[in-house]
């Protein structure tokens, strides 16, 4: 959408400064007599007085520094002193051209005095449309804050009505009927301000809602909210507020396999990939590989040195009557209470086990002399392939 | 965009003028000069200080509105265009429109449509834009505006199109232009061009 450029327009033109003013009123910088509106200013801008040297990019990047340009070019065509070029730029926001207006008109750039001026007749209908309906909003926000601020002055009914209306043209742009209809129920919903207040102009209003206090909306696995909508964990963080103690009864613990131990922890975790815990099911490691202090968890080291009874089927061949019943246990209680280290793989703890069995058994045989000891270990020598088949008997 | 006030406290200083008596003084000046190029500074300045909400306060406490409306009648071109100017900054805060319709604003900014400075019909076809109302509503779409935007829908001048495109499609009824255009093609003489509209 070109302008006709046959004929400079006048709001390009430098107009004279004015030289006459008294020093009161005299600005840091010269100026001539103008006035600016909403129809003066514009996204698209006009700058004058470019050195033809090829220094398109450099002038680009300068006026990018105010804010991003969407668009720009060289107007070949317009009239322009020898040896300089007239660009246009085309901001994506009207503030942005604004304060490079502001910044580059006048400004010294490779050798030439760069002249810049707002260009309207480049918008679109759309455009100024648009550019109108941003300074009703920018007045609007501004217009409600003092409104609320001011209640000292103005009248109780004044202050009800101005509110009302700032917020009605903020919400309907285009629509310039600040709908007086609206009246009663904007009272509804906001009570007046009583009359007492008004001498305490700098008390802030009274908060109206019930803001997320972290502290109160607490499960077991609400995530803390993030600062910013768009904010991630990083890998590997734990981000819940607290951690599930383990369940503190033994027996539960131990007669549950690794796969229900890490189905159950890792199911209601809303949180980032944690990195795969080691399975074990009396590991000291939390679920997230970081040492998290359980209190109620032991060692099993420390557990295997207690003086305590064994429990039933620790030793696989000499309780070989009641391995039919218990078939399914000892399989898990075997693998979970000796005190043989993980070795990861599953056969590889049974062999391990079997042999700590079978190293116990004849150090017991030795240290005992009687001869139910030695059947016993007649007996298990001969049952040791039966009961290595029947302690494995769950593949 | 705008000041806030720690801005301008931090400019002025703690011996400074401050804004209100700044503007009092730039009020003070325009009542008193005979010379009119003061006169067009000073309006030109109050104009560009009417852009900014923060200072709304004491331009109405200075009675800059009336002021403005009333350069709208002088004869010096300038001094139309800087009031109109004015008006435009101001006449979106709900308490300056009050004003601004209760001391017969319309009509004075319909006047200057048919100005023959550019900017000054623009600032006053975006001035009857921003001070529509429901109650307002009625004089600033009359068939005589609504004729006179049709024609400078027309125009070259993409500036002065576009505001009139704005004008009729956002704040014209569909019934309003048709009416306006019946009226316009009943009319004998043609149609003028809009450097020298003549309204009736």
């Amino acid at each position: 959408m070109a302008a006709p450029m046959d004929k400079v327009a006048e709001h390009h033109k430098q107009k004279q400064i004015c030289a006459s003013r008294p020093a009161y009123r005299q600005g840091r910088r010269d100026r001539a007599v103008k006035v600016y509106t909403v129809n003066q200013e514009s996204r698209y801008l006009l700058v004058q007085g470019v050195p033809a040297i090829g220094v398109s990019e450099d002038l680009v990047k300068r006026f990018a520094l105010y804010g991003a340009v969407q668009e720009y070019r060289i107007l070949h065509e317009y009239p322009a002193e020898e040896f300089t070029q007239a660009y246009w730029v085309k901001f994506d926001r009207l503030q942005a051209a604004r304060v490079a207006k502001r910044k580059l008109d006048e400004y010294s750039f490779f050798g030439g005095v760069l002249h810049v001026s707002y260009a309207p007749e480049f918008e679109t209908v759309q455009d100024t449309r648009e550019k109108l309906g941003e300074r009703r909003l920018l007045i609007a926000n501004k217009t409600r804050g003092n409104d609320r601020v001011k209640q000292q002055p103005t009248p109780s009914q004044q202050e009800r009505r101005k509110p009302q209306a700032s917020t009605s043209t903020s919400t309907s742009i285009l629509q310039t009927e600040p709908s007086h209809g609206t009246n009663s129920s904007y009272q509804e919903t906001f009570p007046p301000v009583p009359s007492e207040v008004e001498t305490f102009h700098a008390l802030p209003a009274p908060p109206q809602h019930q803001w997320y206090h972290p502290a109160q909306h607490h499960s077991q696995w609400d995530v803390p909210k993030v600062a910013s909508k768009q904010g991630v964990y990083p890998l590997g963080y734990d981000a819940r507020l607290s951690v599930q103690p383990p369940n503190t009864d033994q027996s539960n613990t131990r007669n549950r396999t690794p796969t229900d131990n890490q189905a159950e922890d890792s199911r209601p975790l809303i949180g980032p990939q944690l990195p795969s815990k080691d399975q074990s099911g009396g590991s000291n490691e939390g679920a997230t590989g970081q040492a998290v202090i359980r209190p109620d968890l032991v060692p099993r080291q420390v557990l295997a040195g207690r003086k305590r009874p064994a429990p039933p089927g620790f030793f696989g061949e000499a309780l070989e009557e009641e391995k039919d019943s218990k078939g399914e246990d000892e399989e898990d209680n075997d693998l979970q209470k000796t005190s043989c280290p993980d070795t990861g793989s599953s056969s590889m703890n049974r062999t391990a086990i079997f042999v700590r069995q079978k190293m116990r058994q004849i150090s017991q045989t030795r240290t005992m002399s009687s001869g139910g000891r030695s059947s016993r270990s007649g007996s298990s020598s001969s049952s040791s392939g039966s009961s290595k088949s029947t302690t494995r008997r769950r593949i | 965009m705008f000041s806030s006030q720690e801005y301008l406290e931090k400019k002025t200083g703690p011996s400074g003028v401050g804004r209100l008596q700044y503007l009092q003084s730039l009020v003070t000046e325009f009542q008193d000069t005979d010379k009119e190029d003061c006169k067009e500074q000073v309006l030109a300045n109050l104009a560009n200080f009417a852009y900014d909400p923060i200072n709304y306060e004491h331009l109405r406490k200075l009675n800059v509105i009336d002021m403005f409306l009333d350069s709208l009648t002088e004869e010096n071109e300038r001094l139309v265009e800087f009031g109109i100017g004015g008006l435009c900054n101001l006449a979106l805060d709900k308490q300056n429109k009050e004003h601004i319709l209760a001391n017969g604003g319309v009509d004075l900014v319909i006047q200057c449509l048919s100005s023959r400075n550019e900017e000054t019909v623009l600032n006053a076809i975006t001035t009857l834009m921003f001070l529509t109302t429901p109650a307002s509503k009625p004089a600033i779409t009359r068939v005589s505006v609504v004729e006179c935007m049709l024609r400078f829908q027309l125009s070259k001048n993409s500036r002065l199109s576009n505001l009139a495109t704005v004008f009729l499609e956002d704040y014209c009824s569909k019934q309003q232009v048709e009416e306006a255009r019946q009226a316009q093609a009943g009319e004998a003489v043609g149609i003028t061009l809009p450097s020298a509209p003549q309204e009736t």
